[in-house]
C-alpha cells in the first residue's frame, strides 16, 4: 500500500526541539482523527526518543541531528527517530522497566517502556559507535480498529 | 508568577504546561537552590496548569522522593488532569507520593 501522508524533519539535538517535535508529530498525526488519548500516547512516545536521542546518543553534545520520519498507510502511523550518536551496546539491558544509564541525573529509566505502553509496536535497532533507530507503530482510530 | 513558595517547611512548584526534560532540569536546579537556602520537609507539586507529562518527569519526582522520603518528607502531587494521572498511574509514582485536591489539602497533612 502506498504511503497517505509522510513527512521527515531534521532537528539539532537540544532540549528546546522536543517540544518542537511533540507538536509536528501531533499536527502529522490530525488527520487521522486521532482522539485525545491517542494524540498525548503519540507525543509521549515522541518525547521520549527524542529525549534519549539527546541525552544518551548525543550526551549532551548540542551539534548532533536527529531525524524524524512519518508516514501514514491506512490508519497506521509509523514513526522513525533515528541519531547518529554513541549507539546502544546492551538493547536488552537499556529497555528493561527502572533501568538506566545516568542515575545521577535522576532519570525514571521508564523511556523504552513508556514508548512500548503508548505504541502498539516498537523496535529498537543500535550497535555501539553505529547510532540509534527507534521504529514505532501506532493503529489511530481505535473504536473502528477492527473494521 | 511566583513558580516556587516556602510554606511550613514545605516547597510548593508550579508545575509548567508540558514536563519534559527541557523543564526538569531547569526545575531541578531552581529546587536545589531552595534546599540551600531553606530547611525544606516536603515538596508539593502544582499540576493544575500541566498538560502533559513524560519520563522524564516521573524521573523529577522519583529523585526527589529519595531525597525527601529518609528524613520523613512528602511528596505532594495536586491538579491532576486525568491524562496525568494515568502516566503517574502507569510509572508506579503514585505509590510514592500523596495526591491531593488543593493546598488546603497538603496543609491538612504536614500540620
Amino acid at each position: 500500500m502506498e504511503f497517505t501522508n509522510e513527512m521527515k524533519l531534521e532537528l539539532k539535538a537540544i532540549s528546546e526541539n522536543e517540544s518542537f517535535a511533540r507538536m509536528v508529530i501531533a499536527a502529522f498525526t490530525a488527520s487521522l482523527n486521532p482522539t485525545l488519548e491517542e494524540l498525548g500516547d503519540v507525543k509521549t512516545a515522541v518525547s521520549e526518543a527524542v529525549t534519549n536521542a539527546i541525552i544518551h546518543g548525543y550526551e549532551g553534545n548540542r551539534q548532533g541531528v536527529i531525524r524524524m520520519h512519518g508516514y501514514i498507510k491506512g490508519k497506521i502511523l509509523h514513526i522513525v527517530i533515528e541519531d547518529d550518536g554513541v549507539g546502544i551496546p546492551d538493547i536488552a539491558r537499556a529497555m528493561t522497566p527502572l533501568y538506566t544509564s545516568k542515575p545521577e541525573l535522576e532519570r525514571s529509566g521508564m523511556g523504552f517502556s513508556f514508548m512500548e505502553a503508548f505504541m502498539d509496536e516498537l523496535t529498537v535497532e543500535s550497535e555501539a559507535g553505529a547510532g540509534t533507530k527507534v521504529m514505532m507503530k501506532k493503529i489511530i482510530g481505535l473504536e473502528n480498529k477492527y473494521e | 508568577m511566583e513558580n516556587y513558595i516556602v510554606v511550613n517547611q514545605c516547597l510548593f512548584v508550579k508545575m509548567p504546561k508540558e514536563l519534559d526534560h527541557h523543564e526538569t532540569d531547569r526545575i531541578r536546579s531552581d529546587m536545589d537552590g531552595y534546599f540551600i537556602t531553606h530547611p525544606i520537609r516536603h515538596v508539593a507539586f502544582d499540576f493544575s496548569e500541566t498538560e502533559f507529562i513524560d519520563s522524564s518527569g516521573i524521573g523529577l519526582i522519583m529523585g526527589r522522593y529519595e531525597k525527601l522520603h529518609v528524613a520523613g518528607g512528602k511528596i505532594f502531587v495536586m491538579g491532576v488532569i486525568p491524562s496525568i494521572r494515568r502516566v503517574l498511574a502507569m510509572s508506579g509514582v503514585t505509590r510514592l507520593v500523596y495526591i491531593k485536591e488543593s493546598e488546603r489539602d497538603v496543609f491538612a497533612s504536614i500540620q
